[in-house]
């Protein structure tokens, strides 16, 4: 979680969620796509929004704005899907993140980076590696493997507990 | 050129080891057998045979001396005995050895092929085996009545002998007395005849002939080959057992093809088929007689050329089980236990892919069941059992699906002990109310099995996490049954192919979801009077058999309102017949399975998706799981005493999905 980490990466994508902007690491997005109908799978979490076919493949996708304890994701103009690859439990694995809007690719130098913040921002610290300042405005770095990987196992453990134990291993 | 012919050997070897050591193991079982002697017979024999040919002449050196300890099991000169089998297991690997260091260009050490030849020759023929004679009778041997064919004759009656004859010494015609003998002769005889048994037989001409005995060592002095060329068979002289193609080849003709240029035939089979559904999809828009007329024949041909593309990749489960034998006996001499494997249903047939991924889940399920499920002759004596324990693998077809069972009649899974240790472990509640099924699967709850000692007391369950995670890759499932004293089954569901099934395409509301077909067993209206007959509840009269059915658009949460008119599918599933209600039935599609990938891996009634003709993506449902998903879904409300019925089963989902 230091800045020493990402000293490598210079180019980050940026999106909005809400007002806040995001960014994640360029090299770990694969395209952006507009926003098409999304196939929810029946009972699982919400903030899996369902799958998509990305050119003849079937490609999950998520909503960040309820991974970030944000609302659902609205349907506007600027809706877009954010296509990453990313590493879940070691494998790596395409996904698609429902996004606001998508801005800009922008440079930021490892020093224009600082540590997150401990408290004061609404989602999860040890989801953002990092906060890079560009103008006036705040861009919170996702760190994107682990958004998901940590995601899924509260959204598991979260089933569990509105089911009985046994019934989520099965 | 040679390297293609050499690899060819190889290949053809590897798959002769497999038939050598499955016939050995099966001797193991039924000693005496005498066909199954002459099986492992043949293979060494071709192994020797071709071996020779390509230049493996330290792999030829090997088989020739198994199969001459075969050959004697043939004739029954010698008795089967573990030792003799664990002998012959081990020359099979060290042929296989050396065939790996060849394929490497490396070069294997001759000791542990000395040695384990060494102990062979020791159990199949006492301390003599292959003599070295080299015999020169005197020029004037035929003067005296000596016939040196009737001396050579004699030999053979010793053992198995390999003569060549030496006929350097022959002159010129215009030299040569027919009356000298100018023949020399190299013998290598197989025997356990004492020396002096050889020596006896040259006993009358022992002054005039050039005679030397000694133990022969290492490979022949020629390829068996080559020196048919030069000597003339001598009559008596064995011939070999069965020309070596009519014992690899089976009178089916067929070619090797390498798994890559098949995955490729399927991934385009694969896309053909998305292609075809979008066409049929617009063909159907149009309307227009012509097209539709083309877009049939593209679909009958697309569904001929997926069927046959599929089933070429079809394999029965044979060689899988067959390694079993050998791991199973393997086990049974190191961990001292007495265990008999019995295999049910071989020959039921896999993708290539799935069996691929197979072997080590079943691997691992064995040394299980062998290690921790199955007790030692004494234990199993004193619990009043056979002392030989069984193991019973079988596979059989169950819709869309293999099921493969690793049955064992060991001491059984302690079902308290695994429910302690998940309490413990804070897996479960103290509270909790689990089914003897859902305990059991505890044991293959991540984290659960790393505790080594629990696995002791519970008798299973070191990495049954990792099973299930690579049978869940493979989109199947593991259940396991127990009972304490009498045995553990642990049964693997898996699908028939990974890559295109045939289902049936079904709407409910805007979604779209395929049930493979081989789960389907009919469709059909569920009128408003049936609704009414049942007076609320979810049962359904088919032609006087009571089926209940799932609303998938209550079970699925769906918001859109009921049509009218629903449609009922009759499926077929491990707990019996239900239906699906949904509405409506769109008809069959060619389902290129999708993976939902890993992020899905929870989601339980979805095996995965497909993409349809517009684009749109169709989710494939899993009957088996979503039956079992919703029986214990009622199970628990009426366990945790909620109402039964419609009701609270709504609302018990609805917690769910949130």
């Amino acid at each position: 979680m230091s800045v020493t980490e990402i000293t490598d990466t210079r180019q980050y994508l940026t999106f909005k969620l809400g007002d806040e902007v995001f960014a994640t690491d360029v090299s770990k997005v694969r395209e952006v796509l507009d926003f098409t109908n999304i196939t929810k799978i029946p009972r699982t979490p919400d903030f899996m929004s369902g799958v998509i076919n990305l050119r003849g493949n079937v490609v999950p996708v998520v909503d960040l704005r309820l991974c970030f304890e944000m609302s659902k994701t609205e349907k506007t103009v600027n809706t877009c899907i954010v296509v990453v690859e990313m590493l879940l439990e070691g494998e790596s694995t395409v996904i698609g993140a429902l996004a606001d809007s998508v801005e800009e690719v922008i440079d930021l130098e490892p020093e224009q980076i600082q540590p997150a913040p401990r408290i004061g921002t609404q989602i999860r610290t040890d989801f953002i590696k990092g906060m890079g300042k560009r103008d006036s405005q705040f861009i919170m770095i996702l760190d994107i493997d682990r958004v998901f990987s940590a995601e899924e196992l509260s959204a598991v453990r979260a089933a569990e507990g509105s089911k009985t134990p046994a019934e989520a291993h099965i | 050129m040679i390297d293609k012919y050499r690899q060819a050997f190889q290949e053809e070897a590897r798959e002769l080891l497999a038939e050598l050591e499955s016939a050995l193991l099966e001797l193991d079982q039924k000693r005496g057998d005498q066909e199954v002697v002459g099986r492992a017979f043949r293979a060494l024999h071709t192994i020797k045979g071709s071996g020779a040919m390509f230049g493996f002449d330290d792999i030829a050196g090997v088989a020739h001396n198994l199969e001459a300890a075969f050959d004697r099991l043939r004739k029954g000169e010698l008795a089967v005995s573990t030792s003799l089998i664990n002998l012959a297991l081990a020359a099979g690997d060290q042929i296989k050895t050396m065939l790996d260091a060849s394929a490497e260009n490396g070069v294997t050490g001759p000791e542990r092929a000395a040695e384990i030849l060494g102990q062979l020759r020791e159990l199949t023929e006492g301390p003599a085996t292959a003599w070295h004679i080299h015999f020169r009778p005197g020029p004037d041997v035929l003067l005296n009545g000596t016939n040196p064919l009737v001396l050579l004759r004699q030999l053979e009656e010793l053992g198995q002998a390999r003569i060549r004859v030496d006929t350097s010494a022959i002159p010129r015609l215009a030299e040569m007395d027919p009356e000298r003998c100018y023949l020399a002769w190299d013998i290598v005889l197989t025997t356990t005849a004492p020396v002096e048994a050889i020596r006896d037989v040259f006993i009358f001409i022992e002054g005039e002939c050039e005679l030397a005995v000694e133990p022969a060592n290492g490979p022949l002095p020629a390829a068996p080959q080559a020196s048919k060329a030069q000597v003339p068979e001598l009559p008596g002289t064995p011939a070999p057992a069965v020309p070596a193609a009519q014992v690899s080849g089976a009178n089916k003709a067929s070619i090797r093809v390498s798994a890559e240029k098949l995955d490729q035939l399927v991934n385009l089979v694969g896309e053909l088929v998305t292609v075809q559904a979008r066409l049929s999809e617009v063909a159907g828009r149009l309307d227009d007689a012509d097209i539709l007329d083309i877009s049939e024949a593209v679909d009958r041909l697309t569904a001929a050329l997926r069927e046959n593309s599929m089933s070429i990749r079809m394999l029965p489960l044979k060689p899988t089980f067959d390694r079993f034998r050998r791991l199973v006996h393997d086990l049974g001499v190191e961990l001292n236990k007495e265990v008999e494997l019995t295999v049910e249903g071989a020959d039921t047939e896999l993708d290539k892919t799935v069996i691929d991924q197979l072997n080590d889940p079943l691997v691992h399920l064995v040394r299980n069941a062998m290690d921790h499920g199955i007790e030692t002759p004494e234990e199993r004596r004193v619990a009043g059992k056979k002392a030989t324990a069984r193991i019973h693998l079988s596979a059989h077809h169950a819709g869309a699906h293999v099921l493969i069972r690793v049955a064992d009649d060991g001491r059984g899974v302690n079902a308290e002990a695994v429910r302690a240790r998940a309490i413990e472990q804070g897996l479960i509640d103290a509270d909790a109310r689990l089914s003897e099924e859902e305990t059991f699967a505890l044991i293959m709850a991540p984290g659960f099995s790393t505790a080594r000692q629990v696995t002791d007391v519970s008798g299973r369950g070191v990495g049954m996490d990792v099973v299930r995670r690579s049978i869940e890759g493979l989109r199947g499932s593991v259940e396991i049954a127990s009972r304490t004293g009498a045995g553990t089954t642990v049964t693997l569901r898996l699908p028939l192919t990974l890559a295109i099934i045939d289902g049936l395409l079904v709407r409910v509301g805007q979604a779209h979801f395929v049930v493979p077909l081989a789960n389907s067993l009919e469709c059909m209206e569920l009128t408003s009077q049936d609704i009414e007959d049942a007076h609320g509840r979810h049962i359904v009269n088919v032609r006087g058999e009571v089926v209940p059915y799932i609303r998938l658009r209550e079970y699925f949460l769906m918001e859109a309102p009921r049509p009218d008119r629903e449609q009922i599918m009759l499926v077929e599933t491990e707990q019996g017949h239900y239906g699906f209600v949904v509405d409506q039935v769109l008809g069959d599609h060619q389902t290129v399975i999708k993976n939902l990938g890993r992020l899905y891996r929870n989601a339980q009634v979805v095996s995965g998706a497909t993409i349809l003709g517009n684009g749109s993506v169709a989710l494939i449902l899993d009957p088996h799981r979503l039956v079992q998903n919703v029986l214990q879904t009622t199970a628990q409300n009426r366990r945790f005493g909620g109402g039964a019925g419609r009701q609270s089963f709504k609302k018990e989902n609805r917690i769910d999905a949130t």
